[in-house]
């Protein structure tokens, strides 16, 4: 035994060193859950069905404040008044495996499912390709009750416009194939149109799209770091802006039947 | 036959002062009786010899551009596998500079990729165990990767304001720490490769520092990396 000390110490640095094997910080050699959205869309769905009021927390802009989302995500699991949660994009800082892996993990200890946007910054190196391996796909919609939610990638600066970003094949599906059940709408984004990240080329007819859809009853975005209240295009349709989760507090919207409203939460 | 293996410690340690990887042993046609020095050498005698006796080969000129190891190793953020040479210079071979080209392979990622590593190793001691085997304790250094690929970046793209992104997904520096083992192949002096090492590391990079800082969520086990590889010893 003592004779072959050396050699045991060896194998088991080996063995518990391969928990440590990274072999570039872009790399996709993902430890752990993947397919985040097409787990909890269903259970986000099953929980809402046939429900009328529906309430939803908002988070955004978790790059690098671990101990912040964690602190939000402790407060929102503290009550149980909310349905799911939407984190808005720029889950990650750089774009690193570890980054969407670790922010993964923090977001599982959520009580309720939740769902995440892609934003510009996890755009950066291969975070994209990670993003839709953990997450899944940029675009991507469900319904919650009698209300559809259409989550959208309108990150297009980081393509230089060579994508079509916001991706009005994939907003055309749904307006055809919207469910029979869905009378409302709620558009959720990482850039509001108007910013610099946005195709604001089509800033107008990407509105003129989402009044298209069945009764839009106002959009969520993050990006901005700070609340923003707006009715950008003066239709009538109001954008809010979740600030970044540094600034310690979260959005909750309530939508009923003929109204919604929504607070601010600090924690 | 004992006379010959005590002789050949004892004349390796007289060649002390000689480089490293020539630990030169007597001929092989030695006999106790005709050897001229050994009436003088007792099977008692104890002599001193340091524990590291590493000994940096002086060499001169253009020669000193030949590369004086060659290293392969495995991940550390620096690609799944990677191929380099390196120079060992300094009192001790206290210092060696590694230039490695790596690769990512598309199972490991989105598609293939290149890397290319500057590493620089501080090995400030050696413990020799027995004349074939030693042991560096405790090494440490530091190491640029790049990766070649058209999404990656030393500075953002033209299109963005000014200071929009202010990291590069280009470049990454790690520090690490490490240990070695080294096994001296050369004993008779009649080996092409003069000693074979075999490493692990434990790094991490800056942007995982810099996340870990501002964030008591994340501990050492989220931050570090585990690499290890081998060293064949040429020169």
């Amino acid at each position: 035994m003592i004779k072959h000390f050396p050699i045991l110490l060896l194998l088991s640095i080996l063995v518990e060193g391969c928990d440590y094997i990274e072999y570039h910080p872009y790399d996709l050699d993902i430890a752990g859950e993947e397919n985040i959205h097409a787990k909890n869309i269903p259970l986000i769905e099953e929980r809402c069905e046939g429900r009328e009021t529906i309430r939803f927390a908002m988070i955004s802009d978790t790059q690098r404040h671990y101990d912040e989302t964690e602190a939000a995500i402790a407060s929102i699991n503290s009550r149980d008044d909310i349905d799911f949660v939407i984190n808005g994009g720029d889950v990650s800082d750089f774009g690193l495996k570890r980054e969407f892996t670790w922010m993964r993990d923090i977001m599982n200890k959520l009580t309720v499912p939740y769902v995440c946007l892609l934003g510009n910054h996890d755009c950066q190196g291969t975070g994209e390709e990670v993003f839709k391996r953990v997450f899944g796909p940029e675009n991507f919609a469900f319904v919650t009750g009698n209300i559809r939610f259409i989550c959208l990638n309108t990150n297009a600066m980081e393509y230089d416009y060579s994508r079509p970003v916001p991706d009005f094949r994939f907003i055309d599906d749904q307006l055809r194939n919207t469910p029979e059940e869905a009378t409302r709408t709620i558009f959720a984004m990482h850039v509001r149109p108007g910013e610099f990240q946005f195709n604001n080329n089509v800033a107008k007819f990407f509105e003129y799209c989402v009044q298209q859809f069945p009764d839009p009853i106002f959009c969520i975005f993050g990006h901005e770091h700070h609340w923003i209240a707006e009715d950008l295009f003066q239709d009538g349709l109001m954008y809010y802006g979740c600030p970044s989760i540094e600034k310690r507090n979260y959005l909750v919207f309530t939508v009923t039947p003929e109204n919604y409203s929504y607070e601010m939460v600090d924690f | 036959m004992l006379a010959c293996t005590l002789c050949t410690a004892v004349s390796a340690s007289a060649d002390n002062d000689r480089p490293r990887h020539f630990l030169k042993s007597i001929p092989t046609t030695l006999s106790a009786a005709s050897h001229p020095t050994n009436d003088s050498l007792t099977p008692f005698k104890k002599q001193h010899r340091p524990l590291d006796r590493r000994h940096h080969r002086q060499r001169e000129g253009w020669e000193r551009i030949i590369p004086t190891h060659v290293k392969w190793q495995y991940a550390g953020g620096m690609g799944y596998m990677s191929f380099g040479c390196g120079w060992d210079y300094g009192k001790k071979c206290r210092w060696e500079t590694d230039l490695f080209i790596g690769f990512l392979p598309k199972s490991k990622s989105d598609k293939f990729y290149l890397t290319s590593t500057l590493k620089q190793n501080y090995i400030p001691w050696n413990i020799a165990i027995t004349d074939r085997f030693s042991i560096d304790p405790f090494y440490c250094g530091l190491y640029i990767n790049t990766i070649f690929g058209r999404q990656f970046w030393v500075k953002q793209p033209d299109r963005f304001p000014k200071k929009y992104y202010t990291f590069s997904t280009k470049l990454h520096t790690y520090i690490f720490i490490g240990q070695r083992f080294t096994v001296n192949t050369n004993l008779r002096n009649d080996s092409r490769m003069k000693g074979v090492t075999f490493f692990y590391e434990l790094s991490t990079c800056d942007l995982y520092l810099l996340s870990s800082i501002s964030n008591k969520y994340l501990t050492m086990k989220d931050i570090l990396g585990f690499s290890f590889g081998i060293k064949l010893q040429l020169f």
